[in-house]
């Protein structure tokens, strides 16, 4: 396993470190983004180890810190965060395939990082996998029975639940000051039609999906079949894949969940990209 | 900033040349602190050493062995490798500066490997921020918030019951790791790396007043520099955090300018 930084994009003003096996291949070179603020290594140096696990799997990986955040300084002239990410993950496709020949990528992150993965194969045609941890998610009937159906069954904890959301409603909300971190901490779930036709795109260019999720997202996701039930009319077959980790908390914290994790994502690569 | 690799296995660091009107010949080797810590105080010490090179000092900051982007698993790391690491960073300060005069700044368990590295070169001055004085206690608080994570609803659905294992707040720390954390005792050190020690901390310093005495009583130029901005280390909910350093980066600054041209 070799591993080297490199400064790249516009300027030299992306950092990242490239993680590659000893000797190279023809599959798709991996990208990690960042985990909300945390630098590349992300949280609990999980992308350290997984990008030297990859390498020993035969994959090279790109951990890299998006425009301002880590190391890379930030993009001038681009204050629409959709679109410097977009940017930073082409400058990133573009040194790999300048540096190294590559010419297809799966992409991945959590949370935030998922929604820049997702983001990154829209634009760019090369990316040709996800790795989306706690991405987006959408209610469905079964999710909400599921959510509150054990409230409903117990008169008392269903009073006390309407009460909680009652209060809410009524209590003064504190007065929002947005930072460039809220911003990046803070991303929506995009629309779920525009994610549906994106989606229906990325079946029709054959990309394979790994959407993995944690006890901790419990408020958004809680089944394993909870995005096929999202978007019926989209024909992902076995291109998609959905791995649910209840017990498992957004940062995969400790040790056990996190080989549970790896053991995940590194049998997903091989399957589809070995 | 140009990133460098040193040693074997390698050590990954990132070297931030001086860039002022006025460089000064000096550097400064930031020993950042370790494990969750590490990664609160990333942001923070990138942006401390973009102004020390402003100020004209060549900073070198980096990262242990099994820490960071440096090679090793974290499983595998030692506090004897690293106190050797920050022997063999000053070394390559030296050597991409081109420069003798040499700073230390250590950072929470940073600041104990600083005061404790081997094969360290003559130290100017070091400068020690929120340092951890009594390693077995810095450990026994982070079982104590590895504990109150488990059942703590907002990281965990259900109250979790671990496997016995080494993990603590993320990270491995197996029985040797954690033997030389423990080992680690600064109010006992008595070998300095340096005659002149800083240290700097945020909000209430009572508890590193004592030390700082005693430090002079044997003979050591030890000065205490308070800055308003408390880094809550113990704060549970803030693992996973960036910690902004607030005045405490210029009270760094002033301890390093302090006295020099």
């Amino acid at each position: 396993m070799k591993e080297r930084a490199y400064a790249f994009g516009e300027g030299g003003g992306l950092f990242g470190i490239l993680t590659e096996p000893e000797e190279a291949s023809q599959r798709p070179f991996v990208i990690l983004l960042n985990a909300g603020l945390v630098h590349r290594v992300g949280p609990f140096r999980v992308s350290v180890d997984l990008a030297r696990r990859l390498a020993a799997l035969g994959f090279s990986t790109l951990r890299m810190d998006l425009s301002g955040l880590g190391d890379s300084t930030p993009r001038p002239g681009e204050p629409d965060l959709h679109r410097r990410v977009v940017a930073d993950l082409r400058d990133a496709m573009d040194f790999l395939a300048q540096r190294r020949g590559a010419r297809r990528f799966v992409v991945g992150g959590i949370c935030a990082g998922a929604i820049n993965a997702h983001r990154a194969a829209v634009a760019d045609p090369r990316v040709a996998g996800l790795i989306m941890l706690d991405g987006y998610a959408y209610p469905t009937p079964q999710f909400l029975l599921r959510r509150y159906g054990p409230r409903l069954a117990n008169p008392a904890a269903a009073l006390r639940f309407v009460g909680r959301q009652l209060s809410n409603l009524v209590a003064p909300q504190p007065a929002a000051t947005p930072s460039e971190d809220d911003e990046i901490l803070s991303q929506d779930f995009p629309p779920k039609d525009r994610i549906a036709a994106e989606l229906r795109q990325f079946v029709e260019r054959n990309l394979a999906l790994l959407f993995i999720y944690s006890g901790n997202w419990y408020l958004y996701f809680n089944y394993r079949e909870q995005i096929r039930d999202n978007f019926p009319d989209v024909p992902f077959g076995d291109r998609l894949t959905v791995e649910h980790f209840p017990e498992a908390d957004h940062t995969y914290t400790l040790l056990e969940d996190r080989e549970r994790l790896f053991a995940a994502v590194l049998g997903w690569m091989r399957e589809k990209f070995g | 900033m140009e990133a460098t690799q040193f040693g074997e296995p390698p050590l990954f660091g990132l070297y931030h040349p001086a860039t002022g009107d006025r460089p000064r010949g000096r550097g400064v080797l930031i020993c950042p602190p370790i494990a969750h810590e590490h990664i609160r105080a990333h942001r923070a010490l990138r942006f401390l050493s973009v102004q020390l090179a402003r100020e004209g000092f060549d900073v070198l900051r980096f990262d242990y062995f099994g820490v960071g982007d440096s090679a090793g698993d974290s499983e595998e790391a030692q506090v004897a490798h690293w106190q050797a690491d920050v022997g063999a960073a000053a070394k390559e300060l030296r050597a991409l500066a081109g420069i003798e005069s040499l700073a230390v700044l250590g950072v929470r368990f940073g600041a104990t490997l600083a005061a404790t590295a081997t094969g360290l070169p003559a130290v100017e001055h070091l400068v020690l921020w929120d340092p951890v004085l009594d390693g077995q206690q810095y450990l026994l608080r982070m079982e104590e918030m590895h504990r109150a994570m488990l059942v703590d609803s907002r990281s965990f659905q259900h109250p979790r019951q671990e496997r016995p294992g080494p993990g603590l707040l993320g990270f491995p720390f197996g029985p040797s790791l954690r033997a030389g954390i423990s080992a680690c005792d600064l109010r006992g050190l008595h070998r300095w790396p340096s005659g002149r020690v800083t240290v700097v901390k945020g909000g209430d310093a009572s508890k590193v007043e004592p030390f700082v005495k005693e430090l002079r009583q044997r003979g050591i130029s030890a000065t205490l520099r308070q800055a308003s901005t408390a880094v809550d280390w113990e704060d549970r909910d803030a693992v996973g955090r960036s910690l902004t350093a607030g005045d405490v980066q210029g009270a760094i600054l002033a301890s390093l300018l302090e006295g020099r041209s």
